[in-house]
Order: structure tokens, then sequence, then C-alpha cells
């Protein structure tokens, strides 16, 4: 482990993603530190105001400070990417070492259900999760979440259905080992690696999926600093002020770009030992 | 065929979702103002008060009989409403699918060509920037750039070549990232291998060789690719319908939520899932086709 | 003539210039020609009238169909389709005398046997129309000969001239309808100004000039059919597109937002004309559910808002007016008087008022109910933007006296079956309604399941309800009125907020368009330079 931690620091793209991943990480923990401002405050006179030292990324239609929203709005992305990605990874993987393993009318029923969930179009199914359960983080965190569990099951039991064939699989078998025991003693840790991979991937999806909804209006109840949020109020003042909707847009964009360069510094150290 | 159980899959999913969502059409169509009397005159008329497996049953029936129902909002026929946007979201879809796929390919070959050189890095990092903004926001810009600024392109609707380009092109960056990104692997994994060298040995000159047989390899992953955007695209990309005004299917089944129009839900539903499908399918036989080709080339 | 004030407010949603524009005032002279573009943020859907409330789609029908009946600009009533009427002593018959020499534009004459067969129709299929409940008193209508219909209420009902006003009241062509099938969703033929010419769906309707209306109401100065030539309506589903197409001259006139108002109204390209709503945004307590059951707890938070902070912030102080009353100063039965009853801002008194009912606040500053436990009242309002912006106001506003105020946001059909479930705390919206009768739909015992979103189930105020309803006097109905308001500013189930003003931007070459006294533009007379 520590020995692929060293790689993927030498690696360019890897170590940029590390550490961009990384600050967002710092922000989301130093968040009261780091912002200056209260990010709910309302300053009706100082509304709509330019970038300048008191307000680094000037301030909203209602006079908050968007420097310290979109500080305190990493909070929120990165509540929002890694528990999506849990809910999806847990689910999926479950769901991929099931259908793999066990193959015939399980892995044909599972594979249609995440044949439905695929066909289903992702946008209408979001805003009905929102309209039954409510407008939230955490519910958008579910909807974002179920959305990934196709792509999780698919990976591990592509992963599971040519580990099967294993000698030590049915070496194990053949002592005597239960079905679930053989999943996770020796087929689960090979998955580990590609699901970490998808999940660097799947953080990024998660947090371009949840602003995109929350900019449409269905996401975090106010006065919640989500990043699509701050952009949502910005909308109508592109053309005059401009750096409500670009500051948390070029934020998302680095957070994300971030995310992509580790999962791909990732893909290089890992992958290798795959195939190995 | 397989496709049956998940359609039924698909169609008992949408049921459920109209089980649980609050609010129905009768709420939504009778407004702001109306009686409680009104109400329940429209659930009749509707036949919103029989239980939802009987609605459930008679909604297959119909469909059994070819028809996807009528819009409770306009009378229509479902079927109608969905033909009078599908050809603008094909047009979409077909606009981003090819300005992504030329513009990925080409920025994927230019990378593996150069690899290491600073066109690699250059395409690369255009392509992470491509993969990681988010496509509302190229979008908005696009449009305060080149509709209000430059005056290029035409703010909204469908009615000319203009005005699909911002749509279009909106929709198809991430996926250019994405396939310039596969084209530049896939090339890079066939540049080195064997059968390669020996067509190089026989005398043919690099460009032929590198176009001829590592570019039709990487078509393959990326074909997938095509097959699944254009499939979702199918969908409707809704953000940018509605930020454009442009009147494709995404928007149809957004709006149908918001009105609670039933009918048109599990039509515009059903329509995706079969788009999906049939697209996967498509991609299926596309691979089967361009793998035995490769092998023998 | 509410039509045409309805005109003038969708000229809210409007804006939209055709590629091809056609010609405007020829060179002889005529004013007729032109297209004026507007947007719509919908799709019509269909323009059946009896079947919709959709505001694009009555916007739309309101040039096609003609009511019996308008609003003048002194807000009395004049016949447009009738002639005139007179009304029976015991109040409850109304006998019209229709004008003659009318046709529908497919041709059919316009006569009493076309009414009563568009109200019939109406009391049938029309659940869906806001008139709907109109016509439940409606005893018996008669058609005795071509130009006189009897209309026979089961008891006197004031606001009938109003319904019948509305767009939604206009009356329909039976051949059209027989040949259709009973089905006019898109066969809409009408005696009105212009004709439906073509409607691609979810992207344009247009509109053609009726060439043979001849009987405008008297304001205008133009009686006869309106100059410019076509009538366009753009979908554009979003507001920031539409601006964007107002600016990019896809569009020809669009309402304003304040932050906009300066600089359309320094564009040269631009005039900017003003006209006010019919409508009122009000705050209000769900008076059915604890703790919002308690007068004393409403009136002590009403004081904690900042409205005069709402107009300048959200509203740049010019696109809204502070309402101080449920009825808004634009409808008749507002009274000047009843300011001093409304609730104002004093933080000390809504402070010291949740002090009194027992609301101390904690050590965190945020107060708790009087057994002790977590105060976390629920605003239940849309999702659109200004709404957003008002909420997030209020929440501060509240949590100054130290009230922790959530707020949860809805989209529209998800908010009209929320609020019959109580579920909520506050509730922030507003209405459009041109009648005193207002209460009758948002603050009466029996809408307690729908439209009264505030449950508020008052027997006293109930009987001032049905007063002012069957009131025919106006002297008598304004005092009804009056003690109506005042008992509900007491009760305070409602904090009105304001009144919306609206500023519109049109294209410059658009001449004579004028802004009527009682809300619209006038845009039969405008024509296209």
């Amino acid at each position: 482990m520590r020995d692929a931690f060293r790689r993927l620091l030498r690696s360019p793209f890897g170590a940029t993603g590390l550490s961009l991943f990384g600050a967002l990480l710092l922000t989301a923990l130093f968040a009261p530190l780091i912002a200056t401002q209260d990010p709910i405050a309302l300053v009706p006179r100082d509304a709509l105001q330019g970038p300048s030292p008191a307000h680094l990324f000037g301030t909203d239609d209602l006079g908050r400070d968007v420097f310290s929203r979109v500080i305190w709005g990493s909070r929120l992305a990165v509540r929002l990417g890694v528990l999506s990605v849990l809910i999806a990874a847990s689910g999926g993987v479950v769901l991929g070492l099931l259908a793999g393993y066990y193959g015939g009318w399980v892995d044909n029923l599972i594979s249609r259900l995440l044949e439905v969930v695929l066909a289903f179009p992702g946008i209408l199914f979001a805003i009905a999760i929102v309209a039954i359960l409510g407008p939230s983080l955490d519910n958008l965190i579910i909807a974002l979440g179920l959305f990934g569990w196709p792509g999780y099951a698919r990976l591990v039991r592509g992963s599971v259905l040519s580990a099967k064939q294993r000698e030590y699989v049915e070496a194990a078998r053949a002592t005597g080992a239960t079905g679930s025991r053989i999943m996770a003693r020796h087929l689960l840790p090979n998955v580990i690696a590609p699901v970490i991979i998808l999940s660097a991937t799947r953080f990024g999806g998660a947090l371009l999926a949840g602003s995109g909804l929350s900019f449409i209006g269905l996401g975090v109840p106010i006065p919640q600093p989500e990043w699509g949020a701050i952009m949502a109020t910005g909308r109508d003042y592109l053309d005059s002020a401009w750096w409500v909707f670009a500051f948390p847009g070029g934020i998302i964009a680095i957070a994300v770009l971030g995310v992509n360069l580790l999962g791909d510094g990732l893909r290089d150290v890992l992958d290798p030992r795959l195939r190995a | 065929m397989l496709a049956i159980p998940v359609l039924l899959g698909v169609s008992v999913g949408v049921f459920l979702m109209i089980a649980f969502i609050p609010g129905d059409p009768a709420t939504a169509l009778a407004g702001d103002t109306a009686s409680p009397d009104a109400i329940a005159r429209i659930r009749v008329e509707l036949g919103l008060d029989q239980p939802l497996p009987v609605q459930y049953l008679r909604f297959l029936e119909r469909l059994a009989h070819g028809s996807l129902g009528t819009s409770i909002r306009t009378h229509r026929d479902v079927t109608v409403e969905i033909l009078d946007r599908l050809p603008y979201t094909l047009e979409l879809a077909f606009a981003a699918v090819l300005i992504s796929t030329t513009l990925g390919v080409s920025l994927g070959v230019i990378a593996a060509v150069n690899r290491g050189r600073t066109p690699d890095l250059v395409t690369m990092g255009i392509a992470m920037v491509g993969l990681s903004v988010p496509t509302f926001f190229l979008a908005l810009i696009g449009i305060v750039v080149f509709s209000l600024r430059l005056h290029w392109l035409p703010v909204t609707g469908a009615a000319t070549l203009g005005s699909l380009v911002l749509p279009a092109v909106s929709l198809s960056l991430h996926s250019a990232a994405v396939k310039a990104r596969i084209t530049r692997s896939s090339m890079l994994e066939i540049l080195g291998q064997d059968y390669l060298r020996t067509a190089r040995a026989k005398g043919l000159r690099e460009r032929a060789v590198i176009w001829r047989h590592a570019l039709k390899n990487a078509l393959i992953p990326v074909s997938t690719i095509v097959g699944l955007q254009f499939g979702s695209l199918l969908g409707g990309a809704f953000i940018i319908e509605t930020i454009f005004g442009w009147p494709g299917v995404g928007l149809l089944s957004v709006q149908a939520i918001f009105n609670r129009d039933f009918p048109v839900i599990q039509g515009t539903v059903l329509l995706v899932a079969v788009a999906y499908l049939v697209t996967n399918l498509l991609v299926d036989l596309l691979y089967a086709w361009l793998d035995p080709r490769i092998r023998y080339a | 003539m509410r039509r045409w004030l309805i005109a003038g407010l969708v000229v809210l949603f409007t804006a939209c210039t055709t590629a091809a524009p056609s010609p405007g005032a020829s060179a002889s002279g005529s004013k007729v020609g032109g297209t004026v573009t507007f947007a719509a943020i919908t799709d019509p859907e269909t323009l059946d009238l009896h079947q919709t409330s959709n505001p694009v789609a009555s916007t739309i029908f309101g040039y096609i169909y003609e009511p019996l009946v308008y609003q003048d600009l002194d807000n009395s009533y004049k016949g447009l389709l009738a002639e005139s009427w007179t009304v029976s002593p015991d109040n409850k018959t109304i006998t019209f005398t229709l004008r003659k020499g009318i046709t529908f534009t497919d041709g059919s004459p316009f006569n009493a046997a076309a009414v009563k067969f568009t109200y019939e129709r109406l009391q049938r299929v029309g659940a869906k129309s806001p008139i709907f409940e109109t016509f439940k008193s409606v005893a018996k209508m008669d058609a005795p000969n071509d130009s006189t219909f009897v209309l026979s209420l089961t008891e006197p009902y004031a606001p009938i001239f109003h319904d019948l006003a509305t767009s939604y009241a206009g009356i329909l062509s039976p051949s059209t309808v027989q040949a259709a099938g009973d089905k006019i969703d898109r066969a809409a033929v009408g005696t009105g100004e212009y004709k439906l010419k073509d409607w691609q769906t979810g992207q344009l309707v247009t509109l053609e000039r009726n060439d043979k209306f001849d009987h405008a109401p008297a304001f205008y100065k133009n009686r006869g059919a309106p100059f410019i030539q076509q009538v366009r309506y753009k979908v554009i589903p979003d507001p920031a597109t539409q601006l964007a197409a107002l600016e990019a001259g896809e569009v020809d006139a669009l309402g304003l937002q304040a932050k906009d108002v300066a600089k359309y109204g320094a564009d040269k390209r631009f005039a900017i004309y003003d006209s006010f709503t019919y409508g009122l945004t009000y705050l209000g307590f769900d008076a059915a559910r604890p703790p919002f059951n308690d007068a004393k707890l409403r009136t002590a938070l009403s004081r904690a808002v900042n409205k005069d902070e709402i107009v300048q912030t959200v509203f740049g102080g010019t696109l809204a007016k502070i309402a101080c009353c449920p009825i808004a100063p634009s409808i008749q039965g507002y009274d000047e008087k009843l300011k001093q009853y409304e609730l104002k801002y004093d933080v000390a008194a809504a402070k010291s008022g949740l002090d009194a009912i027992g609301y101390k606040a904690g050590a965190d500053g945020m107060r708790t109910k009087p057994d002790g436990t977590a105060f976390k009242p629920v605003l239940y309002t849309t999702t659109s933007s200004d709404h957003t912006k008002i909420s997030t106001l209020i929440q501060a506003q509240f949590k100054a006296v130290g009230v922790d105020l959530q707020v949860k946001q809805l989209e529209s059909a998800a908010l009209l079956a929320a609020t019959p479930k109580a579920e909520h705390d506050l509730y922030l919206n507003g209405y459009s309604w041109n009648e005193p009768d207002m209460f009758s739909l948002f603050l009466s015992c029996d809408r307690v399941k729908t439209s009264n979103r505030v449950l508020f189930c008052d027997q006293t105020l109930e009987a001032m309800i049905k007063a002012g309803r069957t009131e025919l006097d106006q002297t008598k109905r304004m005092q009804i009125y009056f003690d109506a308001q005042k008992y509900t500013m007491q009760q305070a189930p409602w904090q009105p907020l304001y009144m919306p003003v609206s500023k519109t931007a049109v294209v410059a070459r658009i001449a004579d368009l004028r802004q009527g006294q009682a809300g619209g533009l006038l845009w039969h007379d405008a024509y296209v330079k």
C-alpha cells in the first residue's frame, strides 16, 4: 500500500489530483476557519458587489459573501460525494458479488433489475425522489447513490465471473467454505482496486449531477450553500454580477478535475498490480 | 426478447413512482382556486378514483392495443405529443454525437500519435477540463458570449441551424472528452502490438499503418460510448432543453412530471427505456461486427 | 375588459420578435400590419377555455374568445358581447340584451343560443375552470330569442359580473364545437379580435388579426379591428432565457425584473410601460395546527416581518408596493383607513409578544415553546426565485427575534397537495383575483381542503363572507368587506406583504401603446411603425 501511495505521488497527474482532493477535504474540515464571513448573513445593502479584498468572490443578490458560501459549500460537496459513492458502492458491490458468484436465476434477476434502473431516465427519478421525500441534501444523496448501483455491480460481477474459475476459488470450495466466506475472503479483495478507481470517477459525477439538480431547484433547502444552489441564485445576473455564477462553477470544475486526476493516478498505480 | 421483462419492470417502476408522488393530476389541473367538489369531479373524469393496480392493468391493456393513452393536459394522444418533440430530440442527439465523436476521436488521435509531447499534454488537458466542467455552466457561458456579446447565434428556439449549435456543443463536450481519452489509450495499446509491427515490416507507410489499424481498433470502445450517449440523449437533456427552449422529449417529460400528467410520464419513460435497449442492442451488434474484421485486416 | 388586462399581464411573460417580420405601417398611412412577439413560459397545452387554468392559455384564448361583459377603467362593468342588462328586484335574475350583427370567425352568427350552449358546456365539463363554481349558483338559463339571454341564480351573487368578465367566460361557436366533436383544444373559434392561425406545439402560437372585429370597449380609441396584424407567443421556459431573447431581439416585449429596470430604462431600443396587478403576496399561518392556531402567536410573529426590506431588496423598491391589508390596493374593497390595523414591523413588540405567551429564548438565543420543546416552524412555499429570496429574508428576520424558521420549497403540484394536509406552519404565496369575494376562495371554511391554504375557518368571518357575496348594494358591500378585512387583520391568519407592480419593456417601434389605469397595457390601439 505504501509503495502504491509513493508511486501515486510520483506521477504528475496523481500528485495533482491527490493535492486537489486533499485541498477539498481540508477546506471542508476547516471551513469555519477559512471562511471570512457568515455564509448565511444577509446584508442587503451590500448586494451584488464585485470581487474585492473584503469579498474575494463578491456578494450575491442578498448581500451574502460568495467566498464564504463556497467554502462552507465544500462540506456539502464532500458529504454529497462521499455518501453517494458509499451508497452506490456498497449496494453495487453486494449485488455484483451475488450475481457473479451464484449465477443462474440470481444473476438473471439482479441483471434485469439493474437494466431497469439504467433504462429509467435519471432526471425524472431524481425529481420524483425529491417530490416524494422532500428537498434535502440527504434525499439527493439517496437518489444519486441508487443510480450508482449498476455501475459498481457490473464491474464487480465481471471481476467475479473471471475470478470464479481460478484455482484458489475451486480449492476453497473443495474445503467446504461457504459462499459468503469465499466472496469476502477471495473475491472481494480482487475487486477493491477497480472499485476505488470507479469511486473516484463517481465522486466527480455525483458533484456534477448534484450541482445540476440543485441548479434547477431540486436540491438543498435554503439557505444551505450547496455549490449548484449558489449558481442558481446567480442565474439572473450572468451578464452583470457574473461572479455569483462563475466562481462556484469554477470551483466545482476544479474539485471534479482533482478527483478525476486522482482516479487516473490510481488507475496507473493499481492497474498493473491487477494484471500481475 | 429479453427486453420485455425490463420494459415491464420500467413500467411498474413508473407506476410505483406515480403512486408515491404527492399530488395527482386532479389537484395540478384544478389549479389554485378550485373547490373540493371540482377536484373530486376531475378525479372521476380521469379515472383516478380507481385503485392503482386497476389503473395499471388498464394501462397495459391500452398498450397491448398500441396506444399510450391520452395526455391529461392537452387531450391529445401521448404518441402525438411525443412525435411532435421527437424530431427535435433526434436532431439534437445526432448533432451532439457527431460533434463529440469527431472532436473526441481527433483529439485522441493527436494525443496518441504525439505521445508524451506537447500536443498530447494539451489535448488531454482539454479533455480533462471538458470532463470536469458542469454542462449547464458551459451552456450559459456560451449564451452570454456567443448570443449576447457577439450576436453570432440565436438565443432560443429550434428554428435555424444556428440555434442547434450551442445546445449541441454543450451536450457534446463531456462525451468528447471521454472519447478522446479512450481513443488515446486504445490507440496506444495497439500501437505497440505485434501485428502492427508486422504490417510496418511489410512496407506500408507509417501513417497508413496508424490510421488503418490502430484507429479501427480504438473505434470499438468508442462506439460503445456513442451508443450509450445516444441512448441517454434520447431521454432528453432536460437542463439544456430548458435553458435553450429546445422543444424536445426531455422538456416534455419533466413538464409532465411537474403537471402530474401520468400518461405522458409513462409514455416518455417507456420511450426512453426502449431507446436505451435498442441502442444497446445495436452497439452490441456493431461491436461484434467490428471485432472479427480487425483480426483479418 | 378583464381580458385586455390579462393581456397586459401576459406581457409579463412576453417577448420575441419574429424571424421574418411582416411589414409595419404602410406608406399609405394605414397602421395595419406588423408582428409583435411575446414570450410564454409554457406551451398553452389546450385552448379549450373550459378545461384549463393555465395562465398562458387564458392569455391566448383571451384574444380569441370574448365574454359578455368587461370591466371598465373605473371598475364598473360594461357590456361587451352584451349590449345591456337588467337585474330583477330580488337580484336573482339577470336579463342580458345581446349585441346584434356579430359573427364568429367561422361565419356562424353570435346569438343567445350560443351563450346558453357555452355556459351549459361549462357546467358539464368545466370542473377545471376557475369559474366552475360560479355556474353552480345558476338555477336556470334561457335564450327566448336570438338577442336575449336570461340567467337565473339560486341566490343573489355579487361577484357574478366579475366572473362573467373573465376570459374563461368567453363564448364558443356551437357549430365549431359540434364539428370538432366537442374537442376544441386546438379548434379555437370565437368572436374576438384575433384568430388562431398556427400552433407549433411547444414552440410558437401565431394569432392573426380578425379584420371583421368591430366592437372594442369604449376606452379604446380604435373601436374596430386591431392594427397589429400578427401576434405571436414564443415558448421560452426559462425566465433568464426570456430576458436574453429580449436583448437579442427575438422577443418584442417582456415584463422586467427589478435588476433590469434601470438598464432597459436607459436603453433607446425600448420604452418602459408601467402597469399594476390584481395580486397580493402574503405570509400565511396555518391556523388549523398548533401552535399557530393561537392568534397571539400569529400577531407576534407578524410584527417580525420587515416588509420594506423585502420590497427594497427583492423588488428594488419599484416592482412591488407594501400591502397593509388582505385585499390588494388595486382591487375594489381596498380602503386606506384599514392601514391602522396593519401589524407593522416592530422587533421589540414581536419579542415582547413572544415572551408574553411563553416563547422564551434559550441559551443559544433561539426561542422554545412554552413547554420547553424546540420551536422550529416550517414555511412552505414555491420554488420561484422571488419566493426563494423572500423566504431567505424572512428566515433572517425571524432569526433576529429568536425564531429558527425552516423553509421547504415545493414544486407546484406537490405544494397544492401538501397544504390541505396541514403539515406546514407557514405559507408564502400570493393570489390574483380582482374581486373582494376572494375571501370565499382563500379564507372560507368550505375551502379548507383546497384553496384556503392557511386553513382558517372562523364563523364570524364566515358570516361576513356570505353577506358580502350576496349583497348587491355597493356601499353596503364595501362596508361588509371593510369589517371583514379589519377582523382578518386582527386575527392575522395572513400577514399581507406586497402587491406586485409590473414594468414592461417594449421595443420602440411599437407606437400608441398606452397604460390602462386598471391594470394592463392597451395593446388594441397600438401599431407597428
